[in-house]
């Protein structure tokens, strides 16, 4: 193994990885030194304010402390292989299936093992400010409460457990890669959606992993198990140090060793499956066995073919690109991450304060909803089209055409999208049928002016770069479109809010007058939005189409 | 009728001369060549001609429509075949080809007829419901080729278009040119392998810093360089400046 090789290559990843990124791109962040000066920081300010504030603590709190500084010494292991693991996973999925390919390191005269070590130590390098932040914390909690002794060992298996990290997610890579590769020539759209589904769970699954109470209760049950689960290489540095604090010196020792020689393993088996089964060449996906042409042209309800075509590539852009995968995984992630305190109630013995707050947050959540959802999809519209975007230069397609066609997935999916939360809301927590419809219709009435305000922005600061992690709108677009449309949606919404919070109750309509009230203000308001936005919108697309950006 | 006419057009990027009061008039039937070094303002032209940039100032028509008054009439005439196609390769070629013949608004029918014959000329037909993202350059080339001509366009713009392609495709294709030609098409055509200019164009124009320094037949364009008897490469290393390439090599320690 050539150790310049891996070092010059673990330097171009690292540069090649934050410049790709939207975090770096053109930042200080994209120099090493600069994310040096990072962990330095991260480590001496936590380690500073800990160290000064933990002798100020009162007596009575410390053993609780001390039991928080001991769980963090057995977990933090566990906490930094499964971060690294996931932040890289995130990475890969974010990434475009054409970039892989193009890397320069497939076809010079670098080793599988030495791409793993290079890869590792960029990839560990990338995410070292979580593991100085560890230390920053862990140590003076270790340091204040007399187990200075295990400090050397904690750092050093914490170390191993981080590279596990990076190693696991070579491994996984070029897994990946393999199987995604063998699974879409053999299944075609069944493998599309295959994709779609596991990248939903995985994604749910993550942000459920990092919701504090779900967090709480496993780091709890790890602390709690890990003497029972000293079987899974995964806890095997956590037990050593388990042991070291029960003076089982015989045990920690062997458990470190372990944890050595694990490092050894995984790092053969990863150059192993680079070497078997890393295949750079972008496959031929059929979608159907047939090598018959059938033309398609259809129109649907107001669109025309045109429109109806420029919406077909839409779903499938959304549906078959790796890296759009994830924005369908959003409107999930929300459902769940807003029902998890609802959820996480049960134990909360006042039925009435349970409904009560199932009801806030079903319509917080709608409104959230009608927002973030048709925003998100049609804002990023123009950008993920990336250098495709010359089609519409080049072919006799009309701003109107592009309007419609664009926005109307971004309608339909967002209107789905509030149909099911609004199903679910109303399961959990039912309401009168005619507020549930105002609701609704209110709801509905945002996703159309949000999908034009969308547009509109995505159309006028469009971020072309086709990359990981790429946003396909600029950050002044993001915060212009968030903006407008959270006025916007505050607008749509007053009507409803003052019937919800009874001020139109006090003009004596009843409720089948004050709901129909609601409906004729909303309208009113909405259908001026929708016009306002329709016009930003049909003029950011005209701008845009008038001069292709060299 | 002309098909393709530029007058006096000029382009800047960021105060930068890309193409410098340009005229041009391509007539129908007509291929003409458009040749220059790497720089030169070809591509930036022919992006003109597609309405796709707009020049600083000049006039640009095809079959007589104003690109920039009436630019989606202009893209209805035209077939274009850019430097690098950036199809949508997440889609297979035939919902590719489906989303353009619309946009052409080409009927079913034809649109059938016209990419079977052209797909099965270009050895494309197996890869038809395969998505394009595992294609080669090549086959990339040949899909944004038959897409330009599904709408039986009266004006070709075709930027390097035999890149990548296969020797019996690429022959394919240069007849096709011909043979389109012939019906009246104006065809106008980048490329830089100049034996092909010589084969397919009936008059090439030279480009050189954003200006055609030179413009006529292959015969005429040697004329004017005062080498009748040269090849077309030796004549345009002179008309272009760029004929001290020995010495260049000479140079070179290899």
């Amino acid at each position: 193994m050539n150790r310049s090789t891996v070092l010059s290559l673990a330097t171009v990843l690292f540069k090649s990885y934050f410049r790709a990124s939207r975090l770096g791109r053109r930042s200080f962040f994209s120099n090493p030194r600069a994310l040096l000066a990072i962990d330095l920081v991260l480590f001496a300010v936590p380690f500073g304010l800990l160290a000064y504030a933990l002798p100020l603590v009162p007596a009575n709190f410390q053993s609780n402390i001390r039991s928080v500084a001991v769980q963090a010494l057995v977990v933090v292991p566990v906490v930094l292989t499964g971060a690294v693991i996931v932040a890289g996973v995130l990475f890969e999925l974010g990434q475009s299936s054409g970039l892989a390919s193009s890397e320069a390191v497939n076809w010079l005269p670098v080793s599988p093992s030495e791409y793993i070590l290079a890869s590792s130590i960029s990839v560990a390098f990338t995410y070292s400010p979580l593991f100085f932040l560890c230390l920053g914390v862990v140590i003076p909690l270790a340091v204040n409460f007399g187990m200075v002794s295990a400090v050397p060992l904690f750092v050093s298996v914490s170390f191993v457990a981080y590279l596990w990290g990076a190693v696991l997610v070579e491994a996984l890579r070029a897994v990946m890669n393999r199987i995604s590769s063998s699974v879409y020539k053999k299944s075609g759209r069944a493998g599309v959606a295959l994709r779609i589904i596991v990248v939903v769970i995985l994604l749910v699954a993550l942000q459920m992993a990092f919701n504090p109470y779900v967090l709480y209760v496993a780091l709890s049950g790890i602390v709690n198990g890990i003497s029972l689960v000293w079987f899974l290489p995964m806890v095997w540095p956590s037990v050593a140090i388990v042991s070291f604090l029960a003076a089982d010196a015989f045990r920690a020792t062997a458990f470190t060793l372990l944890s050595l020689i694990f490092t050894l393993l995984i790092f053969e088996g990863a150059s192993r499956l680079r070497a078997k089964y890393w295949s750079p060449v972008p496959v031929s996906i059929a979608v159907s066995t047939s090598t018959v042409y059938v033309p398609q042209g259809k129109s649907l309800l107001w669109l025309d073919p045109v429109a109806y075509a420029i919406a077909s590539k839409e779903l499938r852009s959304l549906t078959r690109r790796r890296e759009m995968t994830r924005f369908l995984a959003i409107p999930v992630m929300i459902v769940v991450a807003s029902l998890i305190p609802v959820l996480t109630s049960g134990t909360d013995t006042n039925a009435a304060a349970r409904v009560s707050l199932s009801e806030g947050v079903g319509l917080f959540l709608l409104a959230e909803a009608s927002i973030i959802l048709p925003l998100m999809l049609s804002s990023i519209s123009i950008g993920q089209e990336g250098k495709s975007i010359s089609n519409f230069y080049m072919l006799p397609i009309s701003v109107k055409e592009l309007v419609n066609g664009k926005v109307f997935l971004s309608w339909v999916l967002s209107g789905v999208g509030i149909l099911g939360i609004a199903l679910l809301m109303q399961f959990l927590s039912p309401v009168a049928i005619l507020q549930f419809l105002v609701v609704l219709v209110v709801a509905l009435f945002n996703v159309l002016i949000q999908g034009y305000v969308g547009l509109g922005a995505g159309s006028r600061y469009p971020n072309f770069t086709i990359g990981p992690r790429a946003r396909y709108i600029t950050f002044t677009g993001f915060i212009v479109a968030f903006f407008i449309g959270l006025l916007m949606t505050a607008g749509t919404f007053t009507p409803l809010i003052m019937h919800d919070a009874g001020f139109l109750g006090t003009l004596s309509l009843g409720s089948v007058g004050s709901a129909l009230l609601t409906i004729v203000l909303t309208a009113a308001v909405g259908i001026t939005f929708l016009v306002l936005a329709r016009s930003y919108c049909l003029q950011g697309v005209k701008k845009l189409l008038s001069n292709m950006e060299a | 009728m002309d098909g393709i006419v530029l007058g006096s057009v000029k382009k800047t990027f960021d105060g930068k001369v890309a193409v410098n009061d340009l005229t041009l008039s391509v007539p129908s039937g007509e291929v003409r060549g458009l040749l220059g070094p790497n720089g030169s303002g070809k591509s930036t032209t022919m992006k003109m001609v597609m309405g796709i940039l707009k020049p600083d100032y000049g006039k640009i028509s095809l079959c007589g429509v104003d690109v920039l008054r009436d630019p989606l009439d202009a893209k209805r005439l035209v077939g274009y075949v850019p430097e690098l196609p950036y199809l949508y390769e997440y889609l297979t070629a035939s919902e590719y080809l489906d989303f353009v013949g619309t946009a052409y608004g080409v009927d079913l029918k034809t649109r059938r007829e016209r990419v079977v014959e052209l797909l099965q000329a270009l050895q494309m037909d197996e890869h038809i419901n395969e998505v394009m993202s595992g294609f080669s350059q090549g086959m990339k080339q040949k899909i944004a080729f038959t897409a330009a001509l599904l709408h039986r366009p009266k004006v070709l713009i075709l930027d390097e278009v035999l890149n990548g392609l296969d020797p019996r495709s690429a022959r394919i294709v240069k007849d096709i040119l011909l043979r389109l030609a012939g019906e009246g098409v104006s065809i106008l055509f980048s490329t830089h392998v100049l034996e092909i200019a010589e084969a397919v164009c009936t008059r090439i124009s030279i480009m050189n810093e954003g200006s055609i320094i030179a413009e006529g037949t292959v015969q005429e364009l040697r004329s004017k360089a005062g080498m009748p008897n040269s090849t077309l490469e030796d004549t345009f290393l002179k008309l272009t400046g760029s004929e001290d390439t020995d010495k260049i090599v000479e140079a070179l320690k290899l």
